[in-house]
């Protein structure tokens, strides 16, 4: 038998710049917004109904998220549970989800149910009736879960990580134990009334889209009333820095300390956003980056470690994230400084470059597989204030990325004085 | 419809090709027949630590990841009691790397003591990070062995104990990977945008070469029948108790097994289930509760898992399951909760096809349990379950005697 030469990768091709398939778009006859992305042989669909309703609209970021939680908790003609069974009945999946600028209504239906489930959707958005008792297990059930999730170093340090990071501005708007017990029902509806106006919506279509969805869109939701357009941007400000910048919560029985670094940066729009996702990969974005190499494959202090770049609607940041043995707290911070000054003082050999550019190019045309997941890299242009040939654009700075300009971008943004530091378990 | 199509290579590596030209990836799945299982009681944890040495390079090939990383692909794996299972997507013209890569490794592993050791200390990390540092991480560590006496499901794939890990040997390494990576002991689908030919064509020129080896026969011990309840009480230091509550049912290929799923479906998958809604809602009792069956390919659990509302004694609790329970044994299912179940059943499969992994990774479970048409006939099977076979099943396995219970209480 021909043995096969074990010794030599075989060719490597290269990797084409994806195209991705934009949605149509079209208005519903009240004016909300309609974009739809038809893709894929299986007969379902994911309808999402937005709002800039997310965390940073309020003080108290928890009367965003109870708000949205509370929507399918009843309405005038529905309980929770006539609610539950009704999308259940049907197969269909109903997801409220929350993130700092924005909340959405999501339904997965089956394409032969959409005529049974868009009408709960259309009844949750219109008709919520916040229930006392509903609410008042909502809120008992999830302080409960907080409390239980104070255990958990990781959740402390994500949570105070974006609190410390943001803090003075409303992507840094904190939370404890009394919020949840300050919160008021009247508050919630309030608020709902606000930020949930039908007219004050996006649309977002995908699936296998059939020629009958438009017109079940439009005589669901085109006829409901309203004031108010949906909000994009918000003024964010400067924010308040604390000023120590190594910040440490001690639980004396860790055995593990989570450990978080990072700066505020920008939002997608600006020019170094594309250098700083290549620089971040280098530093913890894949398996084979120079932490994980470093601190998970040879020493062995962690699990899983990783670097990245976050961009919320008005503003961004860069983070290094990791749960490492308490014992090795000490060693794994040093090691990851150690990093960080190699990116600012040396340049990365071409090599690594060009591993790490396939390596992106690779994971971008695995994002746009089917409709669910080409509609979501839509949504992160169309949300996020920037155009749609955004990844045409980012293809195109990964292609020409150099290790002069990678090494600018480290010594400009990662200095070490401009990073916080929290620790949470045992230094 | 999954269509595919498959071929056997004389050492008896299963071959199995799903073409999809709508992606421009391609995606490689092997699934190697080891799990936790087949481990020894005073070696556990071996198969997962082996997960970890299977990207610490090849005798020909010093690092798995860096190549298919330079192709513009991704990796990952995972290991349960049954299954090690790998898998890499890259874009489709750069296919013949995935081949290159998993070929070598299961022609051979490099077996170098740093990785050895990393991985262990790697091991040892994720055993803290997800069963001893977080609130009722160690509940399943508690419950399997009260549950299996005999059977090897009576540890946790993650082992028993952290020693077993730190004590692993180089030569128990290799004897593991003699013994269990072999062409005989496994199944490579490849889907996405390919073709039967050329998967052929790579296929024969990187595996065929490898020699079958003699594939490892299983004698594992059935569990005895448990004829009467099991129970233990353990203090943690977590702020609220949580009850665990599981019943021997059947393996995953037992005609018994559907009936068995959706049952725990109605009892408590999701908002409109019967648990959620009487003992959340109605009695708030639990603040979260759930069921689910384990799915395993020997005779599994069915499971129930709660975390109790602060207040409510453990017994409490436990009644308040009961009084669920019985209400099922005593009144059975009405038709449209029956509707219910099967549809979420047949939407979840159906929206389990957008993705061509997963599509690879079912192909490749059915082919193991030695029906690979499942990925097609599932649905067929769970809509011919009847609410009186549900009942029947619940009668069977709901019994006290079937049941071993776990307290998780706040410390004293």
């Amino acid at each position: 038998m021909i043995q096969p030469d074990r010794l030599t990768q075989p060719a490597v091709h290269p990797i084409e710049t994806v195209n991705p398939q934009l949605p149509e778009s079209f208005t519903l006859s009240n004016g909300i917004e309609v974009y739809s992305l038809s893709a894929g042989s299986q007969e379902v669909l994911k309808v999402e109904l937005v709002f800039a309703a997310g965390t940073s609209r309020h003080t108290n970021p928890l009367l965003p998220s109870f708000t949205a939680s509370m929507l399918q908790e009843g309405t005038a003609s529905r309980t929770a549970s006539d609610i539950a069974s009704a999308i259940d009945d049907f197969g269909a999946f109903l997801e409220l989800e929350l993130d700092k600028d924005y909340s959405g209504i999501t339904l997965y239906s089956l394409n032969k149910y959409l005529g049974q489930t868009l009408p709960v959707i259309q009844d949750l958005l219109t008709h919520a009736a916040f229930p006392e008792h509903e609410w008042e297990i909502l809120r008992s059930n999830r302080l409960q879960k907080y409390t239980v999730n104070l255990g958990k170093v990781g959740f402390v340090a994500g949570k105070r990580f974006q609190e410390l990071l943001f803090a003075g501005t409303p992507y840094g708007f904190a939370f404890d134990e009394a919020d949840y017990k300050a919160l008021q029902r009247d508050e919630l509806i309030h608020f709902y009334q606000q930020q949930y106006a039908p007219t004050a919506s996006r649309i977002y279509l995908s699936g296998k889209i059939n020629s009958d969805v438009r017109e079940q869109l439009d005589a669901t939701f085109g006829h409901l009333p309203g004031q108010g357009h949906f909000l994009t941007e918000m003024q964010i400000g400067a924010g308040e820095m604390h000023p120590e910048r190594r910040q440490f919560i001690p639980k004396d029985d860790a055995i593990q300390s989570a450990i978080r670094i990072g700066r505020r940066l920008f939002p997608k729009n600006s020019p170094d956003y594309f250098g700083m996702k290549v620089l971040s990969t280098i530093l913890g974005g894949y398996f084979g980056s120079r932490l994980m190499a470093n601190i998970r494959e040879d020493k062995g202090y962690t699990y899983g470690i990783g670097a990245g770049v976050m961009a919320y609607r008005s503003d961004g940041y860069f983070y290094i994230s990791t749960e490492v043995g308490s014992d090795v707290c000490a060693a794994a911070l040093e090691e990851i400084y150690k990093e960080i000054r190699m990116l600012r003082n040396e340049l990365v050999a071409d090599e690594e470059l060009d591993l790490v550019k396939n390596y992106i190019l690779g994971a971008l045309l695995k994002s746009f597989e089917g409709p669910f997941e080409r509609m979501e890299r839509f949504k992160q242009m169309h949300l996020y204030g920037v155009q749609t040939n955004y990844y045409q654009q980012y293809t195109a700075a990964i292609r020409a990325m150099t290790p002069e300009k990678l090494q600018h971008l480290a010594q400009t943004w990662l200095q070490e004085e401009d990073l916080l530091e929290l620790v949470v378990g045992k230094k | 419809m999954i269509s595919y199509s498959r071929f056997t290579l004389d050492n008896g590596l299963k071959v199995i090709v799903h073409e999809d030209p709508s992606t421009p990836l391609a995606c490689i799945n092997i699934l190697y027949d080891v799990g936790a299982r087949d481990e020894r009681p005073d070696q556990t944890g071996f198969a997962h630590l082996f997960e970890h040495l299977m990207f610490g390079g090849s005798v020909n090939i010093p690092s798995y990841d860096t190549p298919l990383q330079e192709a513009g692909g991704e990796n990952n794996a995972f290991t349960n009691n049954d299954i090690t299972n790998y898998y890499l997507t890259l874009p489709a013209q750069n296919i013949e790397t995935g081949f290159w890569l998993e070929s070598d490794r299961m022609l051979s592993l490099a077996f170098s003591e740093k990785s050895l050791e990393v991985q262990r200390s790697v091991v040892i990390e994720e055993f803290k990070q997800r069963y001893l540092n977080q609130p009722y991480g160690d509940e399943w560590l508690l419950i399997r062995p009260l549950a299996y006496e005999v059977h090897p499901y009576q540890w946790a794939t993650i082992g028993k104990e952290i020693k077993h890990i730190e004590d692993a040997r180089m030569e128990d390494v290799r004897g593991f990977f003699n013994r269990f990576y072999l062409p005989s002991n496994a199944i490579m689908v490849v889907a996405g945008d390919v073709k039967h030919d050329e998967v052929k064509r790579l296929a024969e020129k990187w595996f065929a070469p490898i020699p079958a080896g003699n594939r490892p026969v299983r004698n594992i011990p059935a569990e005895p029948v448990q004829t009467a309840p099991r129970r233990m009480t353990v203090h943690r230091d977590v702020p609220t108790d949580g009850i665990l509550k599981v019943y021997h049912m059947a393996a995953r290929m037992d005609p018994e097994y559907h009936a068995q799923d959706l049952l725990s479906d109605v009892l408590g998958r999701g908002q409109s289930s019967r648990l959620f809604n009487a003992l959340v809602k109605d009695r708030q009792l639990f603040t979260e509760v759930s069921a689910h069956v384990s799915g395993s390919f020997d005779k599994g659990l069915f499971v129930i898992n709660g975390r109790l509302k602060n207040g409510v004694t453990a017994e409490e609790a436990e009644a308040g399951i009961q009084q669920v329970i019985d209400r099922i044994l005593a009144e059975g299912i009405p038709e449209q909760e029956l509707v219910k179940v099967k549809n979420k059943a047949e939407s979840t499969h159906v929206f389990g096809e957008v993705s061509v992994l997963n599509k690879a990774m079912n192909l490749a479970f059915g082919e193991l349990l030695g029906d690979i048409e499942m990925v097609n006939t599932e649905i067929t099977k769970l809509q011919a379950v009847s609410a009186a076979n549900i009942l029947r099943e619940a009668q069977q396995i709901l019994r006290e005697d079937n049941c071993s219970t776990l307290y998780y209480l706040k410390a004293q």
